[in-house]
């Protein structure tokens, strides 16, 4: 029977997959696939219009909300370490010492763990800078002698670190008296530690709604394609060739996206921290240029995933079957 | 061995409607096969477990060397790719042309490039479709999608053809046309199961017939008609 078969010429080593037996040929058929596929998922963004726009502004619409909630965090956080930079634990020296006294005093100093930096505060430099906190008394004719201490301005890698810092170096030969602003020091950690928890908190959120609202709008994509599917299917598309198309239309969405949520926030950021310097000049806010690099980055790879995320799930209900 | 061979096949659908019962079955490759029966027999059922657009709730479906009812999903593409598969409605895809719709299928399971255009005339010169080529499925008569709809199914060149009522929608002359082209293919060396209410074309065509009712076979004629003659009186 099978001989009367001049329509099947199918060639002998023909493999299941219908690739060509070629090395060189599986490649190229492999390569204009992924091609031919990739072409399918653009020429189905263009084609699918009106519903591409809509997928495009509720995913740029939570972009948006997202990057907010990228910038919000991001300052907080530099809020957060410039406050934290200030935590000092300061070690007073015992009068006299000599220079190799000193030393030894600092490198103990230095070899308890979790110190960043010590740096020696001399008397000298002490009085000129309460000269200057105080506004521009001559403290020296007044005083006549220097009442204050030699000191080690000593900084932790981690703020939380500070009091077990302070508590070691009590114990340093030569050191008569550490202060690190106890209470104030904790009451500045537990806020900081809020604000971080918080930001990130509001950002993982924010992210996640914008994986559901793209879900949402990709699955509508879908639906528009839903006899492309089933076609593909019946004449025996593996699960790739039927998730590809889809894959790039939901990458094309998320980046057409992402591409105007940076052009808006590049646009608005600078000029909202213009306005706000303007009203509250001390007002400490990261300067554009430290902000809208990372955030268009942020914008782009979070459209991507975003876009490609919600076209793998909503995809995955027809592969199901 | 038998090409497709079912055994012992029961399928309850979810709601517990029973489409099929205890259908055993074997079609030998090349074979020309009606399936007929009432509205509501199983017959569509059966077409999809060969294509595994169903699992059986009990028993076994071979399709070649493929055990259908217990195929990995990664599997059945693979599977597919030995069957095409025609419909009344014909499913075209309404902004392709008839070109773009066979070669749709042959892109859809990575057909190197350089084999399509051949392989899409061959298909539509088979049909004799090839002069609308570039029509849009809406430009062409009923009769003429139908064709369209078995190059895109016999464009990969599958071992099987199923057809599910293919002339459920064509008047009696088009019906007719389609009949003999689907005899023809079979003729080449395609195994073909076509489901039919139609009886002019059953008791002409004399293959074999397979009669469903509520889900069982009640019937096998190797030179069948339609309907069990009636008893001479
Ligand atoms: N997806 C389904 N879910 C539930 N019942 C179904 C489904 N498909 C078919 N049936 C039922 O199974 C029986 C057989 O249907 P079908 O195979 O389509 O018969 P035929 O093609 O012979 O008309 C019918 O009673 C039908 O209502
Ligand atoms: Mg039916």
């Amino acid at each position: 029977m099978r001989s009367l078969a001049p329509f099947r010429e199918r060639p002998a080593a023909l493999s299941a997959a219908g690739l060509p037996p070629r090395k060189a040929s599986r490649l190229e058929a492999a390569a204009s696939s992924v091609a031919f596929l990739t072409r399918e998922g653009a020429v189905g963004f263009w084609r699918n219009g009106l519903m591409s726009a809509a997928a495009v502004s509720s995913i740029l619409a939570a972009l948006l909300a997202f990057g907010g909630a990228l910038v919000t965090l991001w300052n907080l956080q530099a809020v957060a370490a410039r406050v934290e930079g200030q935590l000092v634990a300061v070690a007073y020296l015992r009068d006299g010492l000599s220079p190799a006294q000193r030393e030894a005093a600092r490198r103990a100093a230095e070899r308890i763990p979790g110190v960043r930096t010590v740096s020696f505060v001399p008397r000298q430099e002490a009085l000129r800078r309460l000269e200057e906190a105080l506004g521009g008394v001559e403290l020296e004719q007044a005083v006549r002698e220097n009442p204050l201490p030699d000191t080690f301005e000593v900084r932790p890698d981690q703020a939380e670190d500070l009091r077990r810092v302070a508590e070691a170096l009590r114990s340093v030969p030569g050191v008569v008296e550490v202060t690190y602003g106890e209470d104030a020091t904790d009451r500045v950690l537990a806020l900081t530690r809020l604000v971080r928890g918080a930001g990130a908190a509001a950002t993982v959120v924010l992210g996640a709604v914008s994986v559901v609202v793209s879900t949402n709008a990709l699955r509508l994509t879908v639906l528009a394609r839903q006899q492309e599917v089933e076609i593909m299917r019946l004449v025996g598309a593996t699960g790739w060739f039927v998730r590809w198309p889809f894959l790039v239309e939901g990458l094309l969405q998320g980046l057409v996206a992402a591409v105007c949520a940076s052009a808006l926030w590049t646009v608005f950021y600078p000029w909202a921290v213009a306005r706000l310097q303007q009203a509250w000049p001390f007002l400490p806010v990261l300067p554009p240029s430290r902000v809208v690099l990372p955030l268009v980055a942020s914008l782009l790879a979070g459209g991507a995933s975003v876009g490609l995320l919600g076209a793998a799930v909503s995809v995955r209900r027809f592969l199901a079957r | 061995m038998p090409l497709i061979e079912l055994e012992g096949v029961y399928k309850v659908y979810p709601g517990g409607r029973v489409a099929l019962r205890d259908v055993s079955l074997s079609v030998e490759e090349g074979e020309f096969l009606f399936l007929v029966g009432p509205t509501g027999a199983g017959k569509s059922t059966l077409l999809r477990l060969l294509y595994r657009d169903e699992l059986p709730t009990r028993g076994r479906v071979r399709v070649a060397e493929w055990e259908v009812h217990r195929l990995r999903p990664g599997q059945v593409p693979f599977l597919r790719r030995q069957l095409g598969v025609v419909f009344q409605d014909f499913k075209l895809l309404a902004d392709r042309t008839v070109y773009e719709n066979v070669a749709f299928a042959l892109r859809a399971v990575g057909t190197p490039p350089a084999w399509i255009p051949a392989r899409v005339r061959a298909a539509l010169e088979l049909v004799g479709l090839w002069e609308r080529a570039n029509a849009f499925p809406r430009q062409l008569s009923g009769g003429e999608q139908q064709r369209a709809s078995i190059a895109r199914a016999l464009a990969n060149q599958p071992r099987i053809l199923l057809a599910d009522e293919p002339t459920g929608n064509l008047d009696p002359d088009t019906s007719w046309d389609i009949v003999k082209l689907l005899s023809r293919i079979n003729l080449r060396g395609t195994t073909v199961v076509m489901t039919t209410h139609n009886k002019t074309v059953v008791d002409i065509l004399r293959r074999r017939v397979v009669e469903l009712q509520e889900g069982q076979v009640v019937r096998d004629e190797v030179w069948g008609r339609y309907a069990k003659p009636r008893a001479v009186p």
